[in-house]
């Protein structure tokens, strides 16, 4: 156990949401380890001294802050029944009394100080009077200028930045920024970028973290942008670029022209030219180099209004869509739809069976399709709980093997089995509350399974990851606990390869990771702090892992070595989905609107 | 105690000067945090009652915090129907190992206010509804906000570890002096 799982249960621990074994765990380490008081006291401190700053903060008095802190207001309207409310009322008035005397003098304080402030307020507007640094374009969602003097407001259409502004764009939000000289900075979710200094001498930016999307416009040699993050110093002479600043690396990937690229640890510089990524890592364990970034990957069909969630069948000729209330079907080497199912309910799971002939789907509220495709209209059926309500779902690849999570309490997640007729049992319910779900089969469609799984009586895994970061693996058919891990916080997104033997999951503090199930080892692919990973898929030998990005990309890793293996720019602002076909050369991304992209894969 | 010498600060005065740290060593022994008020507000009442037993050249923080333990285990014998995190043997060793300085802690406030202002909007509105004068729980929060708790449990934990990395930081560079 580290101090990131020591910290998560303190936290937990303050917002009253321990679990009883985790107080057991927390209760052993503080007894054991002096080092895990000390972290203990320094939380509980900064917890005592975050309520006192932010009360003053936001602008409370000192008097007002000892009135409702020892809730003297609330006790002077009760009737001081017992001798001990009594005291207490007499206690918390007198240090009411006595902070009201501090908060004369933090009003005297005030007074002193506000002429200062307004000086240096004017000051500042004389500084950003003239041309902006930058003009925001467009915006999605939440984006927060900050100044140099820590005023945050809400950044509208056609806001203008200066030397020393901060741009802030919150959760699912996006900007596009304009610089002064014509380049364009588009910022992704949770992104920081500061305008350093841009002025006649130097054009200066701080990506402080998160990832940014540059088509610059050709620079002055005398005077480039130049791009700071905590570990790189990047210089751009006219490109196209995608930058990510996170806690451990920086990274940048150019589409267009080159930059120069240097690790700010060591110096190090590196020019990186079209098709060409670099890394520069805080604490670097070997040189910097450019190396290639490749896309094998070529649009071949765009259907538009498909859905949101996508499968192919297993001989690669059909691609399920599903949206809002319709299931659709489509021929994947013409891109026509094919069948369409009557307006049922929306659905976000989906798989064929081994056949090809059926479609099986679920929805988060428990709603099922069975569809024989043959069939003039798909079965449905209700999945629901006694209590609570359905969460999250899950379908095996062969379509016959679906888990469901509950908000139950008690915990609820229901595992069922869809027979050839289309059929449904509760196999076994196993008593957790989970959030995130994934489930696999291995059913080998004709192909040999596996030594590792030979002999074995179960072939149906199902992980499942809850919002303290437990995630669990279980034998679906035994409902016996394979592993157990406990993340930093819920792997929101979840997929297991077909074999079972590794489990993948994104979450907010975790970043991306991979785990070999039976050797316990673990990789981070991408971190917790850069563009989002909305949904993951392993190619059905589970040698490549696939992740549809916040950022409008698809990123492909070798599950062996961890390195990636392509990086697919979508033309769409955000990828929601994705699906590989089983022989891994068709790929189906889901973009804005419910369009659906096909694509080939090169030889 | 000399309460009358016009020149020494009052037992009161002195509780003032030491509050944070006091509501801060019952918050650690006392989760809860509406619980851990009252048990501070019974500390102040013992103090300002025995004020005379302290010593003037006495280490004034130690000897308030002997009266905190006190009151938190008196707490403690009398929630025993309703489970408490930890038992009273580990909150006596808790207890043991609380450090810190008001020196220090004057410091630590100086560089968490400054981390503050560095905090995300997102992040800071979340830490602001969390701690405010009328604080939220965080399903109270993820209501408000329109996110999901858990979302809420993530933010305040990033939030919290990138407030303690950055007071640190704040710290070691001498920002806070």
């Amino acid at each position: 156990m580290n101090d990131v799982r020591l910290q998560s249960l303190i936290d937990a621990l303050l917002d009253k949401r321990l679990s009883a074994s985790d107080q057991d765990e927390l209760a052993a380490r503080l007894r054991s380890s002096p080092e895990a008081r000390r972290l203990y006291w320094e939380l509980v401190e900064q917890e005592a001294l975050l309520q006192d700053v932010v009360c003053e903060s936001a602008g409370r008095d000192l008097a007002r802050m000892a009135a409702n802190d020892l809730s003297v207001g609330e006790l002077l309207r009760q009737p001081a029944s017992t001798p001990v409310a009594s005291q207490k009322l007499k206690a918390a008035a007198t240090l009411g009394r006595w902070l009201l005397v501090g908060g004369g003098f933090v009003a005297l304080a005030m007074v002193l100080v506000i002429p200062f402030f307004r000086s240096s307020s004017l000051l500042q507007d004389t500084v950003t009077a003239g041309e902006p640094t930058a003009k925001l374009s467009s915006l999605a969602g939440e984006v927060w200028l900050t100044d140099s003097r820590q005023k945050s407001v809400k950044a509208s259409s056609a806001q203008a930045f200066y030397s020393g502004d901060r741009v802030r764009v919150g959760e699912e939000s996006a900007a596009e920024l304009t610089l002064a000289d014509g380049t364009k900075v588009m910022l992704s979710a949770e992104s920081v970028l500061h305008f350093q200094r841009f002025d006649a001498s130097s054009k200066v930016l701080q990506l402080e973290y998160g990832s940014a999307e540059v088509a610059a416009e050709p620079q002055s040699p005398h005077r480039p942008l130049v791009i700071h993050t905590q570990q790189a110093r990047l210089t751009v002479l006219g490109t196209r670029f995608r930058l990510y600043a996170g806690d451990g690396d920086s990274r940048v990937e150019l589409e267009e022209g080159k930059v120069q690229f240097e690790r700010q640890s060591d110096g190090q510089t590196v020019e990186v030219a079209a098709g060409q990524y670099a890394v520069a890592e805080a604490e670097p364990a070997k040189p910097l180099a450019a190396e290639a970034l490749s896309s094998d990957w070529r649009l071949r069909q765009v259907l538009h209004r498909a859905g949101a969630r996508v499968a192919f069948s297993h001989d690669g000729a059909k691609l399920a869509t599903a949206d809002a209330d319709r299931v659709k079907l489509w021929s994947v080497a013409t891109g026509e739809l094919q069948q369409m199912a009557e307006k049922m309910a929306r659905f976000d799971c989906l798989a064929f069976a081994p056949s090809n002939e059926t479609l099986v789907a679920i929805g988060e509220r428990g709603k099922v399709l069975y569809w024989p495709l043959d069939a003039a209209s798909p079965l449905s059926r209700e999945l629901t709980t006694a209590t609570g309500n359905l969460r999250r779902c899950a379908v095996s690849h062969d379509g016959r093997w679906l888990a469901q999570t509950s908000d139950m309490a008690a915990g609820y997640l229901p595992i069922w089995h869809v027979d050839d007729a289309g059929e449904i049992s509760l196999i076994r319910s196993i008593p957790m509350k989970m959030s995130s779900v994934a489930i696999t089969a291995t059913s080998w469609l004709g192909h040999p399974a596996p030594a590792a799984a030979a002999g074995s009586p179960s072939h149906v895994r199902v992980a499942a990851s809850n919002l303290n970061g437990t995630t669990v693996i279980w034998d679906a058919e035994t409902g016996s606990e394979l592993a157990r891990y406990r993340f930093r916080s819920q792997l929101h997104v979840l997929a297991l390869s077909d074999d079972g033997r590794q489990l993948c999951g994104y979450g907010n503090a975790t970043g991306l990771l991979i785990l070999d199930t039976e050797s316990g080892e673990r990789k981070t692919l991408w971190p917790s702090d850069s563009a989002r990973v909305h949904c993951l898929c392993f190619s059905r030998d589970g040698r490549e892992l696939l992740a549809a990005m916040a950022d409008g990309l698809v990123r492909g890793w070798s599950t062996g070595t961890g390195e990636a293996t392509f990086v697919l720019p979508t033309d769409d602002a955000r990828v929601f989905s994705l699906a590989v076909s089983d022989d891994g050369r068709s790929l189906a991304t889901v973009g804005d609107k419910g369009t659906v992209k096909l694509w080939q894969r090169e030889e | 105690m000399t309460a009358n010498n016009p020149h020494q600060p009052t037992i009161e005065a002195l509780f003032l000067q030491h509050a944070a740290a006091v509501r801060g060593f019952v918050r650690g022994l006392v989760p809860d945090r509406a619980a851990a008020e009252d048990v501070f507000q019974d500390v102040f009442l013992t103090v300002t009652r025995r004020g005379a037993d302290f010593r003037r050249d006495g280490n004034f923080l130690a000897w308030v915090r002997g009266i905190a333990r006190n009151k938190v285990l008196e707490h403690h014998r009398r929630q025993r129907s309703v489970p408490l995190p930890f038992d009273e043997k580990l909150l006596n060793l808790l207890a043991d190992s609380a450090e810190g300085s008001d020196q220090l802690l004057e410091l630590r406030r100086e560089a968490l206010t400054k981390c503050l202002e560095r905090l995300a909007p997102r992040a800071r509105e979340i830490v602001d509804l969390r701690y405010a004068e009328q604080s939220l729980s965080p399903p109270e929060i993820a209501e408000r906000i329109a996110w999901t708790t858990n979302a809420v449990h993530v933010a305040l934990s990033r939030a919290r570890a990138f407030l303690r990395t950055c007071t640190q930081q704040v710290l070691a560079s001498g920002e806070a002096s």
